[in-house]
């Protein structure tokens, strides 16, 4: 297997497996979709994601701010500085509009009666992507600019090139992170291949949503750390500071599913050196800590409803995030989960996927019993990352498969290490290629007897 | 050579799990799907002499089946219930009846599927459909209705009965704009021996409403929600209206109380207009015809490979084949490196990766 030719075989492969979901994927059948677009829109028109004006709830319903537009427009108001009450309502119309023509409300099972709605508190009551950190709208608001974009469909399609291009940069960061980890090329690749072909990080080579920055934003921050942690002791520069610094400060400003990464991120910068320069130690440490509190301080601003308010919240939160339902719908939407999430692949699949993820679980931990050509420390990282995601998911105490994706790449990595464990070493290569045959047939059966039949075959009326 | 059969050898098995992957997709799908998630309202029991229905066109040929969502509304029991098929509307001839005895599990809706004698050249037209109790026990099922509107108030069932031949009021502040129907839960309601009434006043000391709505169904409502639908009032979205439901004598609506243990009623609210394209008509009870709501129902048809094949490429714009062919050269490519190639078994490794360079602190390094 020759490395370079391998992984741009690889990269092909993956730039075709991205279109196809580019191809099939229908406008607004990506989670949330109009609510993102929506915020990128108005950066795109030149407002800048401040200076809004605060509103206000009130015991006597003639005091309250929702007497003058829907809570979904008060919430843009309140976000976005300098848009007039009908620009704001004029977008949510358009939108709603391009969502009627392109079928939406017959391909989402909840999706309520349409006639007559304008705004989208008739289409979900009380929601907006405006309090999203703005990296992500940012960028997608040049795209708009730069393509000439004209109309929320036109719009829509141009940024998904967004996700595409973050798909793709997922499986660099994870054949990055995987030659961290193992010196088995082999293992690298089938990384990179476990990382481009689950089927619903697939998916989000066409969505438009900060998930898909969030995630890269996370796997950077994995392999900065991944990468201090494999150079020699004591090398702690200020360029890796400030690199990581930097992505830190990008996290901030994509997701709050970023966390999770930044602290591993953190914690294997100050860890790495520990044995050595005692001072640089403490300096990233103590930048560690400050930004990690501005950070937090700053979604706090944002009105983030991914943040506990108090003990009692935050207590609640981590009981419903623990309870198996919770857990299911974690798995759920992992694994494949269609038209807003309102549909599910079989059961059967779903079963039989959770018994082939065990054993690859299984695989992974006995390799850090007994790391071959991997490093073990490293899979320690990784387990470290994907356990922290977890845990964030919880306190959150609301489940999304594509809340884990930020450490994708840790998760793809133990995948294809545990992979490699499984089975007797003379046929070693065997299991894996029949492991990559299942990966490939759960892939065609999410795409061709899922999204597809779920997106162009059941309609509801 | 060998390269050249193993890139073959990949892509047949891409085709092939392409092609068994799609094996069974011409199986049936519903061709009408009435959705209302959550379910929000239900009928009540169902009665024979105005057994509730529905009108809707055909798009497909083959008609085959219609499934109606039951609920139980009474004790349990498992009575028959008769679906019959006709054409174009209440009064047209009788194509088909079915009678079943469909599945109860009581607190939980279930659908009762008809299967019939397919109807061969059913694309196109226009049919309607309605269940009638067979037998007594049957009464006690209710199906769901989807009421043409964005749900605002939506209060649950309540728990006790109010009074019978009272003025009932309250107030609502309304969600969105376009309010257009209130549904309150009743016992019974038999407009035939009082009608029953709602006002609505945008200001509780107005002596005028601004909207009045009758109950003028011929027949029972029995444990159902009782809906009283208006001419939209645009400008309703975050005020407030006050209502007042006059029940005839024998009407009693079910609520629940308020904080100082004042018996009130309960209600939804409806917002929005009509769609203006729909293969649907309306629900019908009786011979009444009701066209701003629909039972819940699916109607299914025998769905041959070409027919979906054909919607497949109507649906997808035509990037359906690009998609297949895009996806087989992605699969063989990851077939060929993964499964097809001609490395020996034992991997290979990189000895200048960029590994743990401090080979002393580095022990966790495994051996071959």
């Amino acid at each position: 297997m020759k490395t370079r030719r391998t992984r741009s075989l690889l990269l092909i492969a993956a730039v075709l497996h991205g279109l196809v979901y580019m191809l099939l994927l229908p406008p607004w059948m990506g989670e949330d979709e109009p609510w993102h677009l929506e915020y990128a829109h108005h950066i795109s028109t030149g407002h800048a994601p401040w200076g809004g004006v605060e509103m206000y709830g009130a015991e006597r319903e003639e005091d309250d701010d929702r007497r003058l537009m829907p809570l979904s427009q008060l919430q843009v108001r309140r976000r976005i500085g300098g848009l007039s009450t009908g620009e704001i309502r004029d977008t949510q119309a358009r939108i709603i509009q391009s969502m009627r023509d392109e079928d939406f409300f017959r391909r989402v099972d909840f999706a309520p009666w349409h006639g007559g709605a304008t705004n989208f508190d008739q289409i979900q009551d009380a929601f907006t992507a405006t309090h999203q950190p703005p990296l992500y709208y940012a960028l997608a608001a040049l795209i708009m600019k730069v393509s000439g974009a004209d109309g929320p469909l036109e719009e829509l399609r141009h940024v998904r090139w967004l996700g595409f291009a973050c798909y793709l940069a997922m499986i660099a960061l994870t054949l990055s992170l995987a030659r961290l980890v193992t010196k088995d090329l082999a293992v690298v690749a089938l990384a990179g291949f476990v990382c481009a072909w689950l089927p619903m990080h697939a998916r989000q080579a066409a969505v438009v949503n900060n998930d898909v920055l969030a995630k890269v934003v996370g796997g950077a921050l994995l392999l900065a750390g991944a990468y201090q942690l494999s150079i020699k002791q004591g090398r702690l520069s200020l360029a890796s500071v400030l690199t990581l610094l930097v992505l830190i400060v990008f996290a901030f400003a994509t997701k709050t599913t970023t966390l999770a990464c930044v602290v591993c991120a953190g914690f294997a910068y100050v860890a790495a050196p520990a044995r050595g320069d005692a001072g640089k130690t403490l300096l990233a440490a103590l930048a560690c800590g400050g930004v990690l509190a501005l950070g937090y301080g700053y979604w706090r601003y944002m009105h983030s409803p991914s943040l506990p308010t108090n003990w009692e919240d935050m207590s609640e939160r981590i009981g419903r995030g623990l309870s198996t339902t919770n857990l299911e719908e974690l798995w759920r939407t992992s694994i494949g989960a269609f038209n807003w999430y309102s549909r599910d692949l079989p059961s059967g699949l779903s079963s039989a996927l959770l018994f082939m993820a065990s054993l690859i679980f299984l695989g992974a931990l006995w390799r850090i019993y007994s790391p071959k050509r991997s490093d073990r420390v490293m899979l320690l990282m990784c387990f470290a990352a994907v356990l922290a995601q977890v845990a964030m998911i919880t306190v959150r105490g609301v489940s999304a498969g594509r809340y884990l994706f930020p450490v994708l790449p840790a998760i793809a990595v133990l995948a294809a290490v545990g992979m490699n464990a499984l089975g007797p070493i003379m046929t070693r290569k065997r299991v894996v290629s029949g492991l990559v045959i299942g990966l490939i047939a759960y892939d065609a059966v999410f795409l061709w007897r899922g999204l597809l039949v779920e997106q162009y075959l059941v309609w509801g009326d | 050579m060998k390269s050249t059969i193993a890139w073959g050898y990949s892509a047949l098995i891409a085709a092939l799990i392409l092609g068994v992957s799609v094996i069974g997709l011409q199986r049936s799908r519903p061709m009408i799907d009435v959705r209302t998630i959550p379910l929000i309202t239900h009928h009540g029991g169902i009665n024979p002499q105005s057994p509730p229905g529905e009108i809707f066109e055909c798009s497909q040929a083959g008609l085959r089946r219609i499934d109606v969502l039951l609920t139980l509304v009474g004790q349990t029991l498992r009575g028959n219930v008769t679906m019959t098929l006709r054409a174009n509307s209440p009064g047209g001839v009788v194509l088909r009846e079915v009678t079943m005895k469909p599945p109860v599990s009581p607190g939980v809706p279930n659908w009762a599927s008809f299967e019939f004698e397919p109807i061969l050249d059913s694309a196109g037209r226009a049919f309607h459909f309605s269940i009638a109790p067979a037998d007594e026990a049957a009464t006690k099922l209710s199906p769901w209705v989807r009421y043409h509107g964005q749900v605002g108030r939506n209060d649950p069932w309540g728990d006790r009965f109010l009074e019978a031949g009272a003025t009932h009021k309250g107030d609502l502040i309304s969600a969105h704009a376009d309010l257009r129907a209130l549904a309150f839960p009743v016992e019974s309601m038999f407009p035939a021996l009082g009608r029953a009434t709602l006002s609505i006043f945008d200001d509780p000391d107005a002596s005028a409403p601004i909207r009045t709505s009758t109950l003028e169904l011929p027949d029972e409502t029995h444990l159902g929600w009782a809906f009283f639908a208006f001419e939209p009032i645009a400008e309703s979205r975050w005020k407030r209206y006050y209502f007042e439901l006059n029940a005839p004598e024998h009407c009693r609506l079910i609520g629940t109380q308020d904080a100082s243990m004042r018996p009130i009623p309960v209600l939804k609210s409806f917002h929005g207009r009509e769609l203006e394209r729909s293969q649907l008509r309306g629900m019908t009870r009786g011979s009444l015809k009701l066209p701003d709501r629909d039972l819940v129902f699916r109607a299914w048809c025998e769905d041959p490979s070409s027919a979906v094949l054909s919607r497949l490429k109507e649906r997808t714009g035509g990037a359906l084949w690009l998609a297949a062919l895009l996806w087989v050269a992605a699969t063989t490519i990851c077939l060929r490196v993964f499964v097809f190639s001609q490395d020996t078994d034992e991997a290979e490794t990189e000895d200048s990766g960029p590994q743990r360079e401090d080979t002393q602190t580095a022990v966790t390094l495994g051996e071959d």
